[in-house]
């Protein structure tokens, strides 16, 4: 009875501090109520999709950033962003379609401010362009605000190999930019026509995001690079500065005093890590391209290839 | 239920006697319970805890670690240890070992009411108290697993030491001729800067 009568006292012991611990953690005012900065990282080649990433790649799809956008914005306790970018460009496609997002952030109310890594040209710019503020390192290679489209022509190749390819079209232009034949001129005009287009775009969101004139930024997107140094005396960059200093100034923006509470997206869990973010292997050729990028940014040269045809360089 | 009450006072404060009962009775049934209560307490003390952290996104992720990852060592730890035993002239049955093992996780609740305890306690000295707290409790449910090894397979208290301690240094050996190896092939590579 006694071993009994102890072991009960105990049992309530336990409950009794269960229920303490309970009342302790709903009572006190949560991380989740304290006023945070969410980092959010673009890193590689901006691409759409979902990207992959696991124990041998780590390349990620523009919607991954996209969602965790969106999670920034519908968390109430998210008051600025810093979009930590470290990316030498990539696709128009997905450039704009982060920078709407982007935008949209910032319509909600929330300050975003981007940091600059290594690189962050073009597609990268394109980003940062569209955000409050922008923090770069003097070494920065950033810029690079132009548009290309790769075309090799392997006719010679193919001829010397013996292939001969064939094609049913339903339209003159359907195999426009096919490696196997010579573009006629007159396409050549038309994927000019496209390339000037999505220029145009390019230059009106620097535009509208540096508030320059449209004329003064076209002087610059010449498509070449600049260092950091160079961007902030261009107006291209306001601040030089680490992601540290970045994370400060977001803090100041959004009037958030004492030492900001930092809320990291993207860390993958350890399954994800193993298996990918969306569960399967991405091809071979991405995994080749990714390497070239990787080469490209470790020797500081910019990459002429890409999966996507259309490269905001 | 009433000699489950009276099992659980034995294994926390005479564990000797209680160990001895428990591996005559082998009643896995009760095992299971204690065991399942010493781990999901701690783990429902810890969602409050973390409830209020950055941390609380992986919980489910570590309730699935942490009940697999005990499971596995619970049994696992009561076949090597009854195998050691063995050798070591040991004359007990691994389900009476693997019982035993189960009863031996029960000191792991009494990390709820220090807890509780020290989260009341002045902010600068929670971590240092949080830290000798878990080691104590960790260093009296390793006891118990001596104990168990002990009363199970009548061994002296050196050998039952010496059974629970040999797994553990087989895994260091191990570990140190790995570093070993992979430090002789680190050498051979070239530097960077």
């Amino acid at each position: 009875m006694y071993k009994k009568s102890v072991v009960i006292v105990i049992a309530l012991l336990i409950l009794v501090s269960l229920g303490g611990l309970a009342f302790r953690g709903s009572g006190s005012k949560t991380t989740a109520q304290v006023d945070k900065i969410a980092i959010i990282y673009v890193e590689g080649v901006i691409m759409g999709g979902r990207g992959q990433s696991n124990v041998f790649v780590d390349q990620g799809g523009t919607d991954q950033v996209i969602k965790e956008l969106h999670e920034a914005r519908d968390d109430a306790s998210v008051k600025a962003i810093v979009l930590r970018v470290n990316s030498p460009g990539g696709s128009a496609a997905a450039s704009q379609e982060v920078g709407e997002e982007i935008k949209k952030l910032r319509a909600k109310g929330k300050i975003v401010v981007t940091s600059m890594g290594d690189v962050a040209a073009s597609g990268g710019y394109w980003l940062a362009a569209c955000t409050d503020k922008i923090y770069a390192n003097s070494t920065t290679m950033t810029g690079s605000i132009g548009v290309y489209v790769p075309y090799a022509n392997w006719e010679e190749l193919y001829k010397k190999v013996g292939i001969y390819q064939e094609k049913i079209k339903s339209g003159p232009h359907k195999d426009i930019l096919s490696p196997e034949r010579m573009m006629t001129n007159e396409e050549r005009a038309i994927i000019q026509v496209m390339v000037d287009d999505i220029y145009n775009q390019f230059v009106a969101v620097v535009s509208e995001g540096r508030k320059m004139d449209e004329a003064e930024v076209r002087k610059l997107a010449d498509g070449r690079i600049y260092t950091g140094n160079q961007a902030k005396q261009l107006g291209l960059v306001d601040e030089l500065g680490n992601m540290y200093d970045a994370i400060d100034g977001a803090a100041a923006l959004a009037g958030i005093s004492g030492k900001p509470v930092i809320k990291e997206y993207g860390k993958q869990s350890p399954w994800q890590m193993l298996f990918g973010a969306n569960g399967q292997a991405g091809s071979l050729l991405e995994k080749v391209i990714l390497n070239q990028v990787k080469n490209a940014l470790n020797s500081g040269e910019m990459m002429d290839m890409s999966t996507n045809k259309w490269q905001v360089r | 239920m009433g000699s489950l009450f009276e099992m659980l006072y034995d294994v926390l404060f005479q564990p000797a006697i209680g160990m001895q009962h428990i591996a005559q009775r082998k009643d896995v049934g009760q095992a299971v319970v204690v065991f399942l209560l010493s781990i999901l307490i701690p783990i429902w003390a810890l969602y409050f805890g973390l409830k209020t952290t950055n941390m609380f996104v992986m919980f489910n992720m570590m309730i699935v670690v942490k009940i697999l990852a005990s499971i596995v060592m619970w049994i696992t730890g009561a076949a090597i240890w009854h195998l050691i035993a063995e050798f070591f002239g040991g004359q007990g049955t691994a389900v009476g070992l693997f019982t035993a093992l189960g009863f031996a996780h029960a000191p792991r609740i009494f990390i709820v009411p220090l807890w509780a305890l020290i989260a009341v306690m002045p902010a600068n000295s929670k971590t240092m108290l949080m830290t000798i707290a878990v080691l104590a409790v960790l260093l009296w449910s390793l006891s118990l697993d001596v104990v168990a090894i002990k009363e199970v397979h009548q061994l002296s208290a050196a050998k039952a030491v010496l059974v629970f301690i040999t797994p553990i240094l087989f895994v260091g050996i191990l570990c140190i001729i790995g570093v070993i190896f992979i430090g002789s092939s680190l050498t051979h590579m070239p530097m960077w800067l």
